[in-house]
């Protein structure tokens, strides 16, 4: 399994070009300054946005070649986790993190079964029959998270996910997410503007500036070697 | 009783909104506080057991709820298209959705007409190809109707699509749910309020519907005479018969509004 | 004659003919303004019972207009003129009618006046008359929407005045009923009591009844003497 993408999107102002490659059991993070590009990245990945020119392939099928080929978000088992999670406030825990499977043609007894399993893994089993209105960021976060892997997807992508919590939640959910991870087999993508998501959670990292990659190493590597001033700045940010 | 639930912030009652707002509530309900005081309430259920009226009633019902019914199968994914500015020149469209509601109820009988009558742009084809005809046709009602009351619903759908954030669209489809499994149970679900409200307020304005209907479909009892048309016979003949009428008819909208009210129409077309 | 200006309201069928004695009683009386407000007649006199402010009612029957002299609203009624019923087909007669019996025969969609208007009244009458059995598809409130719906091709008959007829010209064809087995209905005019401008009030009302001219009007738009 594994995830290419060498294209060109056009972005208003500037365009994003990248090619890049990620393979399975992976865990990439994508930092860079707002507006570089990278929730496009995310995107162009799942399906929500096509590209310009070049191709997305995953796990060796082209699902846009930027011309005829534009396989659609639902059919390329691709997970997401948004910003805000975009928890369908109408359904229950439960239900949310079971739609993806019925969606699929799962019944909806074995969904809800799956559902519980995976709300028992990361630690939130007895939330199911809440609404989201009705629980916390870091708990929300985990449910979005159960919700993506609840198809068992390829491709895991996540936009920001520690940005709508506060300190506190941080840390322990970026524990968590250590952990349920861990377990991903797939390729994971990971946007984040903080260094210490890619530190806790990844192990390369790729700097996206004005539609182009800077750098794409470890985090090792962008420490000791930033290849641009914003690399550089960024690293330092950190403890 | 402590001192404090007595007093009211100032703000809480102003009184530039208090007196403006008094007299709106006064301007609606005299007329319907003298309708029922004029009412000839002795021989009202004799006027009521007379199969015209009862007619009427029957044919006021089943025709505007036919008709909110067609509004809703056609109107739902034209506000749809129009939320998310799917077709070409969709302010075009938009404002063209909304001509029924700008027409002279008459006109829009007219033209009608001048689209589905005998020797109507379509109508024509109809005639001559099918032998159907829609004026004076019950049919025809529930076309008339439904022309003035599917803007209704899909203005007010249109602010409700447009309220649903996308991103529980993209949401749902990542997770693998085809366009139809997404707008059954993600977007029409976020909806709901507004399609309730919309369809209040479509049903209501097909109920009340006069001018069209006359118009096109005509004027006879247990076919096209609905109860505004029943009233409006009335009134050349008998006013007390009239206001009966006109009574009853208010009598169920206002019911069905009060059962709706509470549950629904108060969160209005918001998600 | 003072200078005022008089409302007259007027029966929907003497909706052409009224504004052209308007203007010749304009000819006579300068100082003197007509506004008219047509409708049908039953709704006329419904509007004046509940006060609106006419100063001239002309109906269509002689009982609507009874009806506003016995609520001692009008003064007596002068009769002006007489009008005589009449079949009026679309252009062409597609459905091939040639007399009242022809609207009886299935699927031919004839349309008549309410009986709550003056012109339905006289349909009904008319028809009894002439021992004709019709189920019309349609009852329309004034003698206009049923005028214009045999224009539009969407009745194949209607039953309506003589006079639609004249006025309709060649938006129609039609077919007359002999006098003998057809029905009249009778026009008065009278002056409304609580009109503040009487004298101009009643000048119209003679004028209509008495004067050549608006009996020549009449005459041409198809009316006939109301004696």
């Amino acid at each position: 399994m594994s995830v290419q993408v060498a294209a060109t999107v056009a972005r208003g102002e500037f365009n994003l070009r990248v090619d890049l490659s990620f393979a399975p059991g992976e865990i990439t993070a994508v930092m860079g300054p707002n507006g570089a590009g990278k929730s496009t990245l995310l995107r162009s990945i799942a399906g929500l946005q096509p590209v310009d020119s070049g191709h997305v392939s995953i796990n060796g099928t082209v699902v846009d070649d930027g011309d005829r080929i534009l396989i659609a978000p639902e059919l390329r088992n691709v997970g997401l986790v948004f910003q805000d999670y975009a928890l369908f406030p109408h359904l229950s825990v439960l239900e949310n993190v079971a739609f993806g499977p019925r969606s699929r043609g799962v019944s909806a007894g074995q969904a809800r079964i799956n559902a519980q399993d995976l709300l028992d893994r990361l630690g939130i089993s007895e939330l199911g029959k809440r609404r989201p209105a009705a629980i916390s960021g870091g708990q929300a976060q985990r449910v979005a998270l159960a919700r993506a892997l609840a198809t068992s997807p390829a491709v895991l992508l996540l936009d920001e996910p520690m940005a709508a919590l506060d300190a506190e939640s941080k840390v322990a959910v970026r524990e968590e997410l250590h952990i349920a991870l861990a377990e991903f087999t797939g390729v994971t993508i990971m946007v984040s503007h903080e260094p210490q998501d890619a530190r806790a959670l990844a192990s390369r990292a790729i700097v996206i500036e004005n539609g182009r990659v800077t750098q794409d190493a470890s985090l090792d590597a962008l420490a000791q070697d930033p290849a641009t001033t914003y690399v550089a700045a960024l690293m330092r940010s950190t403890p | 009783m402590s001192r404090t639930s007595k007093r009211r912030l100032r703000t809480a009652r102003p009184w530039f909104l208090l007196l403006p707002g008094a007299v709106a509530l006064t301007f609606l309900i005299v007329p319907l506080i003298a309708l029922l005081s004029q009412a000839p309430w002795g021989s009202f259920l004799q006027i009521l057991s007379n199969p015209a009226a009862l007619d009427a009633l029957r044919l006021s019902l089943e025709t505007s709820l036919m008709a909110t019914l067609v509004a809703l199968v056609f109107g739902v994914p034209l506000a749809w298209l129009l939320a998310r500015e799917v077709l070409p020149g969709t302010r075009f469209w938009r404002a063209l959705v909304l001509v029924p509601l700008l027409l002279p109820p008459v006109v829009a009988g007219v033209t009608l007409l001048a689209a589905f009558g005998r020797r109507g742009l379509v109508g024509q084809w109809l005639y001559n190809g099918l032998g159907v005809q829609l004026p004076f046709t019950t049919v025809g009602v529930i076309v008339a109707e439904a022309f003035v009351a599917m803007p209704f619903l899909i203005i007010t759908l249109e602010g409700g699509f447009r309220g649903v954030d996308r991103r529980y669209e993209e949401a749902a489809s990542t997770l693998g749910a085809s366009a139809w499994t997404t707008f059954r149970r993600i977007t029409l679900p976020m909806v709901w309020p507004a399609i309730v409200a919309g369809t209040v307020l479509c049903w209501a304005r097909a109920l009340g519907e006069f001018g069209a209907t006359i118009t096109f479909a005509g004027n006879f009892p247990g076919v096209t005479q609905t109860m505004p048309l029943a009233v409006y016979t009335a009134l050349e003949s008998d006013r007390g018969v009239a206001i009966a009428l006109s009574i009853v008819l208010l009598a169920v909208s206002v019911t069905v509004l009060v059962a709706l009210r509470g549950r629904y129409l108060r969160s209005g077309a918001s998600a | 004659m003072p200078t005022a200006t008089i409302t007259v309201s007027a029966a929907a069928s003497l909706t052409n003919v009224f504004p052209a004695i308007a203007d010749a009683f304009r000819n006579k009386y300068p100082q003197v303004t007509v506004k008219f407000n047509f409708g049908g007649s039953s709704a006329l006199v419904t509007q004046l019972k509940a006060g609106a402010p006419v100063d001239v009612l002309a109906t269509a029957s002689e009982p609507t207009m009874w009806s506003a002299y016995n609520a001692g609203l009008t003064s007596i009624p002068l009769l002006i003129a007489k009008n005589t019923m009449a079949i009026a087909m679309p252009s062409g007669n597609p459905a091939r009618i040639t007399g009242l019996p022809d609207l009886a025969k299935p699927g031919i969609l004839v349309g008549v006046c309410d009986t709550s208007v003056p012109c339905g009244v006289a349909a009904r009458d008319l028809l009894k008359l002439n021992n004709v059995t019709v189920t019309p598809v349609t009852r329309e409130l004034d003698v206009r929407s049923l005028l214009g719906k045999v224009v539009s091709g969407d009745l194949d008959a209607g039953i309506v005045y003589t006079t639609d007829v004249k006025a309709a010209g060649r938006s129609i064809t039609s077919v007359a009923i002999p006098p003998n087995l057809n029905v009249t209905t009778t026009y008065p005019i009278a002056a409304v009591l609580t009109s503040p401008n009487s004298t101009a009030a009643w000048a119209f009302v003679r004028y209509v009844r008495f004067s050549l001219s608006a009996q020549g009007l009449l005459r041409a738009f198809g009316f006939t003497k109301p004696w």
